[in-house]
């Protein structure tokens, strides 16, 4: 296979780490405003944990863009990916508590 | 009893991490494969580089859009007045996150499910994820109308 011109592709898929990362961080936001305006300080803390947990994700998925752009263009560990869908399914979770409090 | 020398067949396969070819001859579903297999991405061979990125960005489109579902749910019950029963809505837009929270996971095994059938060559297999999304937006839908329509 001969060698081929990455184009932008590395950027888009940077975008959409950002674009998904930003619409995690929305909802974190969501949960501590839920915890903040009901009165509930655990509901608060929990929102402010998704959102450093989101922060983390965050920097995985910059390494992964650098990955992209420096070393090689090749599919992102399943770790990554594991991690990315669980921390959704975790906001998801903080989600539920919000709508149950 | 016909059935046993092939379960040990899987067995031995799931010991030693064999790639999903295997289990499928065995007559395994193709989706049976979440956790079978370790070191499913040494197996096969790298597809273009375009396709991986190409669907790890579907899988991304896949975690947004539950975030999405999410953001929408928790909005209802905040902004919320004048629905009643007040419970009915908690427990409608409860049921909406929990069901994000699915979509999450299940847009892990579609993107895993992918990248096993592109490193081995195979057509990509069908996206249970489709109907099951379209059919909750629409499911939410006619409940945004009648709500719409007993409260407007």
């Amino acid at each position: 296979m001969t060698a081929r011109d990455p184009g932008l592709q590395p950027e888009r898929t940077l975008l959409a780490w950002l674009r998904t990362l930003l619409a995690m961080g929305v909802n974190d936001c969501l949960v501590i405003r839920a915890g903040w305006m009901g009165g509930h300080g655990s509901l608060t803390i929990a929102g402010a944990l998704l959102f450093t947990m989101t922060v983390g994700l965050t920097f995985l998925a910059l390494s992964r863009a650098i990955q992209l752009h420096t070393v090689s263009p090749t599919a992102p560990k399943c770790s990554l990916m594991s991690l990315a869908s669980s921390a959704c399914a975790i906001t998801c979770t903080g989600g539920v508590w919000a709508l149950i409090c | 009893v016909a059935a046993l020398p092939q379960a040990e067949k899987a067995l031995c396969c799931i010991a030693k991490g064999a790639d999903t070819d295997a289990l499928h001859a065995l007559g395994f579903p193709r989706t049976w494969n979440m956790a079978v297999n370790e070191h499913w991405q040494k197996s096969g061979k790298d597809p273009d580089y375009r396709y991986s990125l190409a669907n790890e960005r579907t899988f991304l489109a896949w975690i947004r859009t539950a975030l999405a579902i999410l953001a929408g749910a928790i909005l209802l019950h905040q902004v919320q007045t004048g629905i009643h029963p007040i419970r009915l809505s908690a427990i409608g837009s409860g049921c909406v996150a929990v069901i994000s929270a699915a979509i999450s996971m299940g847009a892990y095994h579609r993107w895993r499910s992918n990248e096993i059938a592109m490193r081995h060559d195979k057509s990509l297999p069908s996206a249970i994820l489709i109907p099951f999304m379209s059919a909750l937006v629409g499911l939410v839908g006619v409940g945004a109308a009648v709500v719409l329509l007993l409260h407007g």
